[in-house]
């Protein structure tokens, strides 16, 4: 037994074979495949495909395959070297969906009736609603337009070099279409320049509402100051 | 009228003016029918995907919109907009159908009823840390950041 089985196979809580001899695999799984397949396919003179080592073979006393993490079948360790892996053996797909399984479209709708500060907080949910807060969709259908609920977007009446730069990235399709919009959020919300903006914005909404300007009424799950 | 079978096997009987608020259902009764293939109303349209539970629901804000004019964009302007009283009743009666709702009427495309659902699931997300997200969901966290 090499070194490196020697050190990986009692840590995974596997029976240690003798040396030389295959354990990997079904037998009665193979022999299921050579009935079913009676037919030796000849690759070159002398040499057939069933008589090619695939990991399965219990029966080839030279082999050296064993048990590694995950089911995977990998080569005994060789001059420090782990090699010949089984090249049939695929990772399991993730599916780059939202928690609730939902079409990204709708999610992202649901999404964009969150507030800033809950939308932060989401994206510590898991590592798939994460990658899904960052995809590209996302920067267009959820950061864009809290950025702009924020008031984190320069508008007419904003006149200084700094608002002329993002009015005019805002306004080129090919610039737009880049923008980390996610990150100019962050940037934003820890900038106290900013938050005053935001915090100006609000103080006139609410002498709106007040006013009965913006048209909501009291209870009204969107209706917030 | 219009029969529509749900994914429990349950045909539910709609008026047509009802049935056409839905833009899948529009499209669908606005192609042609071949007279070879049965009867139309017999043969009923399936709607896999969507349980009676949820259906009747669904035809209930149909049947009380059904003399608004149609609505085909999804908005996201006007999400500080107010909510009509009767639809804050509706979405708000039971919340845990809002999601069920949304499927179903993102699958029959109703987008105003989309939209609501969508805000009234937003309204149940919001406010929420992590760890509650995941018990509302039953996720498995899998990410410390």
């Amino acid at each position: 037994m090499r070194r490196g089985a020697k050190e990986r196979l009692p840590q995974k809580g596997i029976h240690t074979p003798k040396e030389g001899t295959w354990r990997c695999g079904s037998r009665s799984a193979w022999a299921k495949v050579k009935a079913k397949y009676p037919l030796q396919i000849q690759l070159w003179e002398g040499v057939d495909l069933l008589s090619l080592r695939y990991g399965y073979d219990a029966d080839d006393e030279a082999g050296r395959w064993i048990d590694g993490p995950d089911d995977e079948y990998v080569h005994e360790e060789e001059n420090g070297i782990t090699h010949l892996k089984r090249p049939d053996h695929f990772p399991p797909i993730h599916e780059h969906i939202l928690p609730f399984r939902c079409p990204s479209d709708v999610g992202l709708n649901i999404l964009s009736y969150l507030d800033g500060p809950s939308l932060p907080a989401l994206q510590l949910v898991s590592r798939a609603w994460r990658d899904t807060m960052c995809c590209r969709l996302a920067q267009r259908c959820l950061w864009y337009p809290l950025a702009r609920q924020y008031r984190f977007t320069p508008t007419d009446t904003d006149w200084t070099r700094s608002a002329e730069a993002v009015r005019q990235t805002r306004s080129s399709p090919a610039r737009r279409s880049v923008v980390d919009w996610r990150r100019h959020y962050k940037d934003c919300w820890n900038s106290l320049n900013m938050r005053n903006r935001t915090r100006i914005f609000r103080a006139v909404w609410n002498i709106s509402h007040r006013l009965g300007h913006c048209g909501c009424k009291e209870g009204s799950p969107t209706c917030r100051p | 009228m219009v029969v529509l079978i749900t994914s429990d096997d349950e045909r539910i009987v709609v008026e047509d003016d009802i049935a056409k608020r839905s833009g899948l259902i529009r499209d669908l009764l606005a192609a042609p029918w071949d007279p070879k293939d049965g009867d139309r109303e017999y043969m009923g349209i399936e709607l896999p995907i969507v349980s009676s539970d949820v259906l009747k629901k669904i035809l209930e804000y149909c049947e009380h919109h059904k003399e608004e004019p149609f609505d085909d964009t999804y908005e996201s302007e006007d999400m500080f907009a107010d909510i009509d009283e009767w639809d804050l009743n509706f979405i708000t009666a039971d919340p845990h159908m809002a999601f069920e709702i949304v499927l179903a009427a993102n699958y029959l495309e109703i987008p105003p009823l989309v939209s609501l659902g969508s805000k009234a699931v937003a309204n149940m997300m919001r406010g929420k840390d992590a760890e509650e997200i995941c018990d509302m969901f039953n996720i498995e966290k899998d990410f410390e950041p």
